[in-house]
């Protein structure tokens, strides 16, 4: 870490989970720069995630599907009923998807590489 | 998922790493869920339609044997089974129609509605998570269908096994005689009409009346005795 939060291509990849950056999603989260917001419509759990980038500083939009109906081959009732639904997770998980590609990242790899979780509820005011 | 791109594994923990830091997600499984969440339509739809088929398969397998046994095995039973027998099968094949109608909505969808992006951002992150509520909302409505198409069945199976073991209606005569004789006249139903003797059931008499068949000048078929 060092190079946080200053927008520019210049910003190396590298595929890190670091606390630091964490920390740092964290302040950006608590500050407003980069918000989340996370949906449960009738059992369908999906959050969008944007603002800053906690290391490379550029602009992020990720749209995620958290849950999908998926085939069993086991009997029982349905799961994909509303009442038995994933609820809204308390984390997500989120990668940097600012789209650009960074110095030493593998080929048709975008994204500065930090990956960190933020949480789903709106910051304290 | 979160992690775009084919980014690479982060770091994994030790096994002595702090009980708090978060388990990463491989890159490969953010794939495959990628993948699992943009073929949700049209593997539901797949399954609705490979459902629709077999249940359909079903239901013309049970109602063909119903057709072909046909009314003569109602017919001789007596009115409160013949009336269980039809609630049992019509309420069958009306539940089998509402089961295949909705398996048939699950596969192919059962309206058209104008949305805007808005609308669909307004419920959901994205256009993808909305498509997926979709194929949610498909798989609730296939398991509703074979829920229906299980009670039809059941309800058609359990017509058939009435057919099988309800008892017949104890026989009534079509018609009642009367025979008129020298003697008079006789109203009653027919037991013989051996060795030159006609032999009538008569109503309100414990032995049946016997008449001559010489002695007979009319005999007539009524629909009651007088």
């Amino acid at each position: 870490m060092g190079d946080a939060g200053t927008a520019g291509t210049e910003v190396g990849f590298e595929n890190t989970a670091d606390e630091a950056w964490g920390q740092r999603a964290i302040e950006l989260y608590e500050s407003r720069q980069l918000q989340v917001q996370a949906f449960n419509t009738e059992g369908v759990v999906s959050a969008q995630v944007w603002g800053s980038c906690p290391r490379c500083g550029h602009d992020l939009d990720i749209q995620m599907t958290l849950s999908a109906p998926v085939i069993t081959w086991r009997g029982g009732s349905s799961a994909v009923s509303r009442r038995k639904a994933a609820d809204i997770p308390n984390v997500v998980e989120v990668g940097c998807g600012c789209g650009l590609s960074h110095p030493g990242a593998p080929q048709h790899v975008t994204g500065c590489g930090v990956s960190f979780r933020l949480p789903t509820e709106p910051p304290a005011a | 998922m979160a992690v775009p791109g084919n980014l690479p594994v982060p770091p994994t923990p030790s096994p002595e790493a702090p009980a708090g830091r978060p388990r990463p997600v491989s890159p490969a499984d953010h794939d495959a869920f990628d993948a699992l969440v943009k073929d949700s339509v049209s593997s539901v739809r797949s399954m609705a339609a490979a459902w629709r088929t077999g249940l359909t398969a079903l239901i013309t397998l049970v109602t063909t044997g119903i057709v072909i046994t046909g009314r003569t095995a109602t017919t001789s039973l007596a009115v409160p089974w013949r009336a269980a027998i039809t609630a049992a099968i019509g309420g069958g094949l009306a539940l089998a129609l509402v089961g295949l109608w909705l398996a048939l909505a699950a596969e192919v969808g059962a309206r058209v509605r104008l949305q805007t992006l808005d609308d669909i951002r307004a419920h959901h992150a994205s256009v993808q998570a909305y498509l997926v509520g979709q194929a949610a909302a498909a798989s609730r409505r296939l398991q509703t269908a074979r829920t229906v198409v299980g009670i039809a069945l059941g309800l058609l199976i359990t017509g058939v096994l009435l057919t099988w073991w309800a008892p017949a209606a104890p026989a009534s005569p079509p018609a009642y005689l009367e025979v008129t004789s020298h003697g008079g006249t006789v109203c009653g139903t027919l037991r013989s009409a051996d060795g030159g003797v006609l032999r009538l059931s008569v109503p309100g008499a414990h032995q049946p009346a016997a008449i001559l068949l010489t002695m007979v000048t009319n005999i007539a078929v009524v629909a009651g005795c007088p």
